[in-house]
């Protein structure tokens, strides 16, 4: 076989140094342009939502302008109800990202502790048997079942969406306390008298929150698209109130018929704040990955 | 090796008692009473007590789960409180009709991600690698109902290639004569080709959702699998045997295999869950939209029957993988052999970073020993 078959790994084929530079700066993913970029539009939409004068009201239909594409006026048109789309792009981003993320830090808070603490005994087994039994339950259904349970707010998205996100924290946990729990120094600690809760967390989660943290920056990625995909099926949003989700199902049917924008503009709007989200995650991890080579 | 297999049906069996249990108590706990959403707002007091003993909520819990778990486990998941048609016949009908996207659709995901991942690895840090990685991060981003619209968007809506999304059959299609009741099915059987093409023009979208959407974490999975072997010295060696890389590509697959199965079984009951999503994009009369038009309205028999199905499906999935994992993977009939070994006590512990699982929750159903 020729040297062209090779895969690009083998040693003496990689890329050279000055190529890998360049490539760095325009596709790394812990660009620190992208990075800033990223919090930005994370930190920034809900900002904005709160305190930006929006150049509309988005609760507020004007039946004389319905339907209208975008333009001078009304920047990102206007939906079938004759609502700005733009306000309600805006609008929308002060309850998706602050659900997301609280339902993030929700199954955190939960999900950690459980995993670290499931790797032994009966207990632990027990977690991980009703962890497993969560896991063949369909996502979806659980999710729409707690939000229908709790009556349907914001409050209670944040809590479906936590419970189907927690099993994912104790697993990713327990993996980190099984592989460090027999570590030097966690034994160390475990011989000089240290309680296990001491144990827990400023010897083994020290020592794996990096994974655990992009983990969740991804969690919440994935919760943005949940809560739209809920709220696409009408679940936990009441109608005038603008999500991106039930925005996008507004402008479904405008969609089929060639009018893009009430639907459009929304995606973008979603798929913007989960790729930042994304951005985030990568950036942590290469960061990790530094400190762990520099060891 | 056939201990361990057993083992493994009889845990599902127990968690399927559990499920069982679960979806009982999970939906006992709804709000709302079930005869007002019948009646309405203004329902008698009377008519509440009458429609209460005619759906047996008068009784007792324990009485009411005691029953509950016997009729499911004799086959009978109720009837509809809305509609009052069975429940397991609405599902007999409608699982095959979300089958028909389903299935192929997964089936494309893994050969459109096999394809992508094993052309990533081979040409890793090139263009294709990084244009590869690009697209998973893309398709990854996206959820499952705005790739279904883009695709509506575009080949309905632009190019005018796809069928409007009206469900399976449009109005002038002649809908076959019932036998089994699920529609794809007696098309088939009474040979009416015109009406399959139909059902196949209809689902061509959906099954392109459900491929794009799931090949991501398919060639995700693949290219990060491939890399690691490609390196490993059984793969140098294949190599210095002077093997065609073709065979060597097969042996580097074999490696991959068992993850590769995980995911499938993984993807697929994810897909069957979030079925309501890709159904109300295309109006698909499946089993998907059936049940979410239950949970909103508080259908309970519908709610039960539909969580015991899908939790049952993926426990039987688990079972197959596992029994499958165990046939094709001999390291880890090893494991079985040698009983449970302690973990890490005879390995050096890696104080590093753990691989994070990648879509979703981690794999369940791998070999435990």
């Amino acid at each position: 076989m020729s040297i062209q078959g090779l895969p690009r790994t083998s040693p003496g084929l990689r890329v050279t140094q000055w190529a890998r530079r360049g490539q760095t700066l325009l596709f790394n993913r812990s660009n620190t342009i992208m990075v800033a970029l990223a919090v930005a539009i994370v930190v920034g939409l809900p900002l904005m939502a709160m305190f930006a004068p929006l150049p509309h009201d988005p609760l507020q239909p004007d039946t004389d302008a319905i339907g209208i594409a975008p333009g001078g006026t009304h920047w990102f048109g206007t939906d079938g109800n004759g609502m700005d789309v733009f306000s309600r792009t805006i609008e929308a981003a002060k309850l998706d990202l602050p659900v997301a993320l609280a339902a993030t830090a929700l199954s955190l808070v939960v999900g950690v502790p459980l995993g670290l603490f499931a790797t032994s005994g009966k207990l632990g087994d027990t977690i991980m048997r009703v962890i497993d039994a969560f896991a063949a339950l369909p996502i979806i259904v659980i999710a729409v079942v707690s939000i229908k349970l709790l009556g349907g707010g914001a409050t209670d998205v944040v809590l479906a969406i936590a419970v189907v996100a927690a099993p994912r924290f104790v697993r990713l946990s327990r993996a980190a306390a099984m592989a460090l729990r027999s570590a030097r120094y966690v034994e160390a600690a475990a011989a000089i008298g240290c309680s296990p809760l001491r144990i827990a967390f400023n010897h083994v989660f020290r020592n794996a929150y990096g994974v655990v943290l992009v983990q969740a920056t991804l969690t919440a990625a994935n919760a943005l698209g949940t809560i739209a995909a809920l709220n696409f099926l009408g679940v936990g949003v009441k109608p005038p109130t603008p999500t991106w989700g039930a925005m996008i199902n507004d402008g479904a049917s405008m969609l089929i018929r060639g009018e893009w924008w009430a639907a459009a503009f929304p995606t973008l709007a979603m798929l913007l704040a989960i790729g930042s989200l994304n951005v985030i995650a990568g950036a942590i991890e290469t960061k990790i990955e530094r400190v762990e080579r520099a060891r | 090796m056939i201990r361990y297999i057993l083992s493994r049906i009889a845990i599902a069996i127990l968690l399927l008692l559990g499920l069982i249990t679960l979806s009982f108590g999970l939906v006992s706990l709804l709000p709302g009473n079930p005869a007002v959403a019948l009646l309405g707002d203004y329902a008698t007091p009377a008519d509440i007590a009458r429609i209460n003993a005619q759906l047996g909520l008068d009784k007792p819990f324990l009485e009411r789960y005691l029953d509950y778990m016997g009729r499911t486990l004799n086959g009978d998941l109720g009837h509809s409180f809305f509609t009052g048609s069975s429940v397991s016949g609405e599902i007999w009908t409608r699982l095959p009709n979300t089958l028909v996207y389903l299935i192929p659709g997964l089936i494309l995901a893994l050969l459109i991600g096999m394809g992508m991942g094993t052309l990533a690895a081979y040409r890793y840090g090139r263009g294709a690698d990084k244009a590869f990685t690009a697209g998973v991060s893309i398709l990854m981003a996206m959820p499952e109902f705005v790739l279904g619209l883009l695709l509506l968007f575009i080949f309905y809506q632009q190019l005018h290639l796809a069928p409007a999304p009206l469900g399976m059959l449009s109005s002038s299609d002649i809908p076959p004569p019932k036998v089994t009741g699920s529609v794809a099915l007696d098309a088939v059987i009474a040979g009416q080709w015109s009406a399959v093409q139909s059902i196949m023009g209809r689902a061509a979208l959906p099954i392109v959702t459900m491929g794009l959407f799931f090949a991501a974490p398919f060639g995700k999975t693949v290219r990060t699998g491939l890399l690691q072997i490609l390196n490993s010295p059984q793969i140098e060696f294949a190599r210095a045997c002077g093997l065609k890389p073709f065979q060597v590509f097969r042996y580097a697959l074999s490696d991959v295999r068992g993850t590769l199965m995980t995911y499938m079984v993984l993807l697929f009951a994810a897909a069957l869950s979030g079925a309501a999503i890709v159904e109300s994009v295309f109006s698909w009369p499946g089993v998907g939209g059936w049940s979410l038009d239950g949970v909103l309205k508080g259908d309970v028999p519908v709610i039960q029957g539909f969580v015991l199905i899908m939790g049952a499906t993926s426990l039987l999935g688990y079972v197959l993988l596992d029994t499958l994992i165990t046939l094709l993977d001999p390291r880890t009939r090893g494991n079985i052999l040698r009983k449970a070994r302690k973990p890490s006590k005879l390995r050096p512990a890696a104080p590093g970073p753990v691989p994070a699982p990648t879509a979703g929750s981690a794999p369940t159903a791998g070999p435990k020993n």
